[in-house]
């Protein structure tokens, strides 16, 4: 049964949400993703103040999703984890600010 | 951990990060220095053009070294306004242009106040940029810098040496400033980068 069976029309942009996206810390993630080009793990840890694990285990899901691409390169011999967000990413990432804020201009004051 | 998604604040805190090591003001603390020196006929352009030139070059290995290990390493996209600094920069040449060759004298006696207006239109998109409120207190100096000396019966580009040299030292003393700070707040290379668990 869907929302609009329900008569809950102005919920249809919650519905809608992507729930990889929901969750505050992969918020986080893809809100300074979608600031920079790339950035390192180092970078993200630093801006999110994410623990090293924690930051690790969502960023994999969302590599998962396809909506963050991690590539492994060496600077001076030293190993760098270098992100960036995909094309669907940044698509999904709009899509979700959008549908958030249709959703709080259609509910009353 | 911020719950807030204001993408603009976001994109000047991600550019704080990198730009609290000061490097970036010391880099054209030191140019606007040199310039200086041309403008008041101790050396010709040479060594300003060399400068430009190399100082992008020297700021992204010395952030190599010091500032990527620390606190990360982000490559950003251009701003809005970093995309219009091209058109700033050949507009100001183009201004310059006119001005030695249209033979008008008392346009070139407003010489200093374009330089202040354009190095205050370069701190304001630094402003923009990184959300850094000292930046607009620069763009304040500059353009007050400017105006001011063309008060005093000064020839003209030794009136915009003086003028450079004024802001140059205050620019390079915050940017050491804030570079012994960021060596104070991350004192050594994070070795995360190497350990990672990705």
């Amino acid at each position: 049964m869907t929302h609009n069976e329900h008569g809950n029309e102005g919920l249809q942009p919650i519905a809608d949400i992507d729930r990889v996206i929901h969750e505050p810390a992969r918020l986080l993630i893809l809100a300074y993703l979608s600031v920079v080009e790339s950035a390192d793990f180092l970078f993200l840890e630093r801006q999110t103040g994410l623990t090293r694990g924690n930051l690790s285990s969502h960023l994999s899901k969302l590599e998962t999703a396809g909506y963050v691409e991690i590539k492994k390169e060496f600077v001076d011999k030293i190993p760098r984890t270098l992100l960036r967000l995909t094309e669907a990413g940044r698509a999904s990432f709009q899509a979700y600010r959008q549908n958030m804020q249709q959703f709080f201009s259609e509910l009353p004051e | 951990m911020e719950r807030s998604v204001d993408v603009g604040k976001i994109e000047q805190k991600a550019h704080r990060l990198i730009q609290q090591d000061g490097l970036e003001m010391i880099c054209y603390g030191s140019l606007q220095f040199i310039m200086g020196l041309d403008f008041y006929g101790i050396t010709n352009l040479l060594p300003v053009i060399a400068a430009a030139i190399l100082i992008p070059f020297a700021l992204r290995t010395i952030r190599g070294r010091i500032t990527y290990p620390r606190v990360g390493y982000a490559k950003f996209a251009k701003t809005s306004g970093q995309k219009l600094l091209p058109v700033f920069i050949a507009a100001a040449a183009i201004v310059l242009l006119i001005l030695v060759t249209s033979g008008i004298r008392w346009l070139g006696d407003f010489l200093p106040l374009y330089l202040g207006g354009a190095l205050a239109g370069w701190s304001y998109i630094n402003a923009r940029t990184t959300g850094d409120k000292i930046w607009y207190f620069f763009a304040a100096l500059y353009l007050g810098g400017g105006a001011g000396i063309i008060l005093f019966s000064l020839e003209i580009l030794q009136a915009c040496a003086i003028q450079l040299w004024m802001v140059a030292p205050i620019l390079t003393a915050v940017g050491v400033i804030r570079l012994y700070r960021f060596l104070q707040k991350y004192p050594k290379p994070s070795m995360e980068t190497a350990r990672d668990s990705q």
